[in-house]
C-alpha cells in the first residue's frame, strides 16, 4: 500500500543558545534547531545535516507527526490522525518510523522515500523500534507475546522484500543496522529477578551476544566502523574488535548514540543542578576527550552523531521541547581542512543555486554561510573575503 | 480453656460501653486532590521517565533514558497544561526495578501503574527512600493473578491524594529480609484522605508497614507476617463489606474505623496469631470486631461503639470473641 501526504511547512527557530560552562570541540557551534510547547521524541541527524524527529501537536501522541528539520526549515512530513513516531533518518533522506492506528502500542512500519509513504508491515503484535541504514535496509522486532514467556522476532526489510531473521523466547527490541547490515538489539529477559539485558550482534547470519561488565544493558548504537555503544547500568560501555570495554564509568551516563567518526553522545547527570547534560566523548590519538555540550538548567535525553561530528539532541524544561543541534562553524571551508582555498571554489561552483531557497542541499550547506538555505552571492561573496590559500 | 484476650478500650468491657457515645469526626470519602502538584520532573537527575507513545514499562523507547533498574528514579508524568498522562503497564510475569517510584496527577490528568497479573515491582535499592504517588498504583489487573510489590530497604511512599490499590489477592512484601519497611504517609502534613495516601482493595500487606496515612479494607486486607505500626496520623479504615484480617503484631496510635455502610464490615483478629498492641482509637458503627482465641486487642485509645442509623435502618455493631472449641 503506498500512501503520500502533503506537506506542510513552517521555519525553525534558530539561535544562539546560552551555555555557561559548555566545552564545545574546535569548529562547532550550538544552536536550538527547533522549539516546541510541546513534546518531541528523540531526534534522529544524517551526513547532510537533516533532523527528523517526531513531535506532538498537543499532550496526546495521537497528534504526533514526523517532522524534519533541513538547514533552517522545518517540513511536516505528515499530517494526519493517527500516531507517528519513532523515527529514523538515513543520508539519503529515506526515514522509517512506526504507526500506530488502533493502539498507542505501534503495529506499522512505516518507510518514507521520495515524498512517498510505504508501509513495509503491519500486524497486531507489538513493535518496536526501526532502524535503516544508508543503503535502505531496515530492521525493527515485535513481541508475539510480552508476558512470561516472552516470544520476539526480528525483521529485516532489503530493500525489495521483508523477511524474519531471528525468533527469540526473550524480548528483541531497539534494532539498530549500519551499512555493512550488521544487526545489534538489546535481549532481555524480564522474567528473571533482577531482570536480565544482553547486546547481541547479527553479522553475517549468525548472532551472538557482547560481553559486558554489567548484567542490565540497553540502548545499543552501531556505526558504520562497527562500533557498538550502549548503556550499562548507567555506566557506557564500547564494543569494537571483538571487545568490550567501559568508557564511562561514573554510573551517571545514560541513551548514548556513536557516529562514523567514533564520537559518542550521552546524557549525563549534573548532581550539582540536578538535571541531565548533553557530553560528548571524542577519540583522539592519544586518547579520548570528554566534552560538556550543556551546562544550564534544561535536560536533555537521546542524540544523534553523524558523519561529521555534528550531534543533535533533544532537551526539555516544564513544557518546552527543543532539538538541539552541534553543528559545524560555517567558515567556508567546505571540506574541513583548515584552508579556504581552490578547491572550495570548486565545490562553490557545484553547488550554488542561486538566491532561491533550496532542500537537501547536504555538504553544500557548509558554504551557505549567512544559513539562508541558498547558495548565491552573498555566499560567495564570503567566501572571497574567506579565502586564505591557493 | 483458652479465650480471647480483649484488652483495654480503657478498663476493660465494662468500661467500654460506657463510651458508646463517644463519637469522633467522620472520616472524609476517598477523593483525588485537585492542587495535588508536579513534585517531580523529568529534568530531575538519574531520572527516566516515561513519554510513551507505547503502555509498557519494558520497552526501552517508550522512556527517555531507558527502561528503569535499580539505579533509576522512574517518573510517570502528568501534565494538566499539556492534558497529558500515561496508563503504564508491566506486563505479565515480568519484574521490573526502579530505584524510587513517581506517579503523578495534576489537574484532571492522573497517571496509573498497572501491575498485570503475576508481575512484580522491586521498589529500592536496598537504602533509605522516598517514592511519590500523587497518581494510582493498581496491583494486578487482568488476568486474575495476583501482582508483588517488594520492597528493597526502607521505602516511604508518601503522596496528595495518591492510590495504592491491590487486587486479586495481590501482595505487598519485602524484598530481602525484615530490614526492608514501608512507610506510607501524606507528603504534606495535611491529614484528610484526599490530601494524603491510600492503600485499599484485596490483598495482603507482609512486609514491615509503618501507615501514617489511609488503610482501607474495603474488600480484604491481610495485614500478616512482619510487625505494622502507625502513626496517630494513621487509619485502617473498614467499609463497603470488608474486612480486615489480622494475623500479626500491629502496635502505634493508628486509629481503627469501622464505617456503618455495612454489617458485613469486619476486623477478624485471626487465632492465636493477630495482636494489636496500640494506643490509637476505635470506631465501631457496624460489623464485627472480632477477636478468635489466643487473640489480643488492646488500645489505650478511645473506642466508639455505637449504633447509627444508616441504610434506612439502625447498625448493630458487634464485638466478638471466639473460644477455641476442643
Amino acid at each position: 500500500m503506498r500512501r503520500c501526504f502533503p506537506f506542510a511547512s513552517m521555519f525553525a527557530a534558530v539561535s544562539a543558545a546560552g551555555f555557561a560552562q559548555v566545552e564545545i570541540p574546535p569548529g562547532f557551534e550550538i544552536v536550538e534547531a527547533v522549539v516546541s510547547d510541546y513534546h518531541i521524541q528523540w531526534p534522529s541527524l544524517n551526513d547532510c545535516g537533516e533532523i527528523a524527529y517526531a513531535q506532538k501537536f498537543s499532550g496526546s501522541w495521537w497528534t504526533a507527526e514526523i517532522m524534519l528539520y533541513d538547514n533552517g526549515r522545518i517540513v511536516r512530513i505528515t499530517d494526519n490522525d493517527v500516531l507517528d513516531s519513532g523515527v529514523d533518518l538515513n543520508n539519503s533522506g529515506d526515514m522509517i518510523w512506526q504507526r500506530g492506528i488502533t493502539s498507542l502500542n505501534a503495529h506499522q512500519v512505516i518507510l518514507y522515500r521520495d515524498g512517498v509513504e510505504t508501509l513495509l508491515q503491519d500486524g497486531e503484535r507489538i513493535l518496536a523500534h526501526a532502524s535503516i541504514n544508508n543503503l535502505g535496509e531496515a530492521v525493527w522486532s515485535r513481541f508475539r507475546w510480552e508476558m512470561c514467556p516472552l516470544l520476539s522476532d526480528l525483521y529485516l526489510f532489503d530493500g525489495r522484500k521483508t523477511e524474519q531473521i531471528h525468533t527469540s523466547e526473550l524480548m528483541l527490541q531497539q534494532t539498530e543496522i549500519n551499512d555493512a547490515g550488521w544487526i545489534t538489539w538489546m535481549s532481555t529477559d524480564f522474567c528473571v529477578s533482577p531482570w536480565a539485558g544482553t547486546i547481541q550482534l547479527y553479522r553475517d547470519g549468525i548472532v551472538v551476544d557482547l560481553p559486558s561488565f554489567h548484567s542490565q544493558v540497553q540502548g545499543p548504537r552501531i556505526n558504520n566502523r562497527g562500533q557498538i555503544v550502549w548503556d550499562a547500568q548507567s555506566d557506557l560501555e564500547l564494543w569494537e574488535d571483538d571487545d568490550t570495554r567501559i568508557i564511562l564509568d561514573t554510573v551517571d551516563a545514560s541513551v548514548p548514540n556513536i557516529g562514523d567518526t567514533g564520537d559518542v553522545y550521552f546524557a549525563r547527570s549534573d548532581w550539582d543542578r540536578g538535571t541531565w547534560n548533553a557530553w560528548l566523548y571524542h577519540p583522539e590519538k592519544t586518547g579520548a576527550r570528554l566534552y560538556r555540550l550543556s551546562d544550564d538548567q534544561y535536560s536533555v535525553a537521546r542524540g544523534s552523531v553523524n558523519g561529521w561530528g555534528e550531534v543533535a539532541w533533544k532537551n526539555t524544561l516544564d513544557n518546552r521541547d527543543a532539538v538541539v543541534f552541534m553543528r559545524r562553524v560555517r567558515t567556508g571551508d567546505s571540506e574541513f581542512d583548515d584552508d579556504v582555498d581552490l578547491r572550495d571554489y570548486a565545490v562553490f561552483n557545484k553547488c550554488m543555486t542561486g538566491p532561491v531557497r533550496t532542500d537537501g542541499l547536504c555538504e553544500c550547506r557548509f558554504l551557505d554561510q549567512d544559513y539562508d538555505g541558498d547558495l548565491d552571492l552573498a555566499d560567495f561573496a564570503r567566501l572571497q573575503n574567506a579565502f586564505d590559500s591557493l | 480453656m483458652k479465650v480471647a484476650k480483649i484488652i483495654g478500650f480503657g478498663l476493660g468491657l465494662g468500661l467500654v460501653m460506657l463510651s458508646l457515645f463517644l463519637v469522633i469526626p467522620g472520616i472524609p470519602a476517598i477523593a483525588t486532590n485537585p492542587n495535588a502538584t508536579l513534585l517531580v520532573d523529568c529534568e530531575d537527575v538519574n531520572t527516566t521517565c516515561f513519554d510513551g507513545p507505547g503502555t509498557s514499562w519494558t520497552v526501552g523507547d517508550n522512556w527517555n533514558h531507558g527502561v528503569p533498574d535499580s539505579t533509576k528514579i522512574a517518573v510517570i508524568p502528568a501534565d494538566d497544561d499539556g492534558d497529558e498522562h500515561f496508563d503504564v503497564v508491566i506486563p505479565g510475569s515480568t519484574t521490573a526495578y526502579c530505584k524510587t517510584l513517581t506517579i503523578e496527577d495534576e489537574g484532571d490528568d492522573r497517571s496509573t501503574l498497572f501491575l498485570t497479573g503475576g508481575s512484580t515491582l522491586v521498589l529500592g535499592d536496598g537504602g533509605t527512600l522516598t517514592s511519590t504517588l500523587d497518581g494510582q498504583f493498581d496491583l494486578s489487573v487482568h488476568p486474575g493473578d495476583p501482582g508483588t510489590l517488594k520492597i528493597n530497604g526502607v521505602h516511604t511512599i508518601q503522596g496528595n491524594g495518591g492510590v495504592i490499590a491491590l487486587n486479586k489477592g495481590s501482595v505487598i512484601e519485602e524484598y530481602t529480609d525484615g530490614d526492608d519497611k514501608l512507610i506510607l504517609k501524606a507528603t504534606s502534613t495535611c491529614s484528610s484522605q484526599s490530601c494524603s495516601m491510600t492503600l485499599h482493595g484485596d490483598g495482603y500487606i507482609k512486609v514491615n508497614f509503618d501507615n501514617r496515612a489511609y488503610v482501607v479494607a474495603d474488600d480484604h486486607i491481610r495485614l500478616e507476617n512482619r510487625a505494622k505500626t502507625g502513626t496517630d496520623d494513621g487509619w485502617r479504615i473498614v467499609n463497603d463489606a470488608g474486612t480486615f484480617t489480622v494475623s500479626t503484631q500491629i502496635t502505634g496510635a493508628s486509629a481503627w474505623y469501622v464505617d456503618s455502610d455495612s454489617a458485613l464490615n469486619e476486623i477478624d483478629l485471626i487465632e492465636e496469631a493477630g495482636c494489636v498492641l496500640s494506643t490509637g482509637p476505635v470506631t465501631l458503627y457496624a460489623g464485627v470486631l472480632s477477636c478468635e482465641c489466643g487473640t489480643t486487642f488492646c488500645t489505650s485509645g478511645k473506642l466508639t461503639w455505637k449504633s447509627v442509623q444508616a441504610g434506612g435502618g439502625t447498625t448493630e455493631p458487634r464485638i466478638r470473641a471466639t473460644p477455641r472449641l476442643r
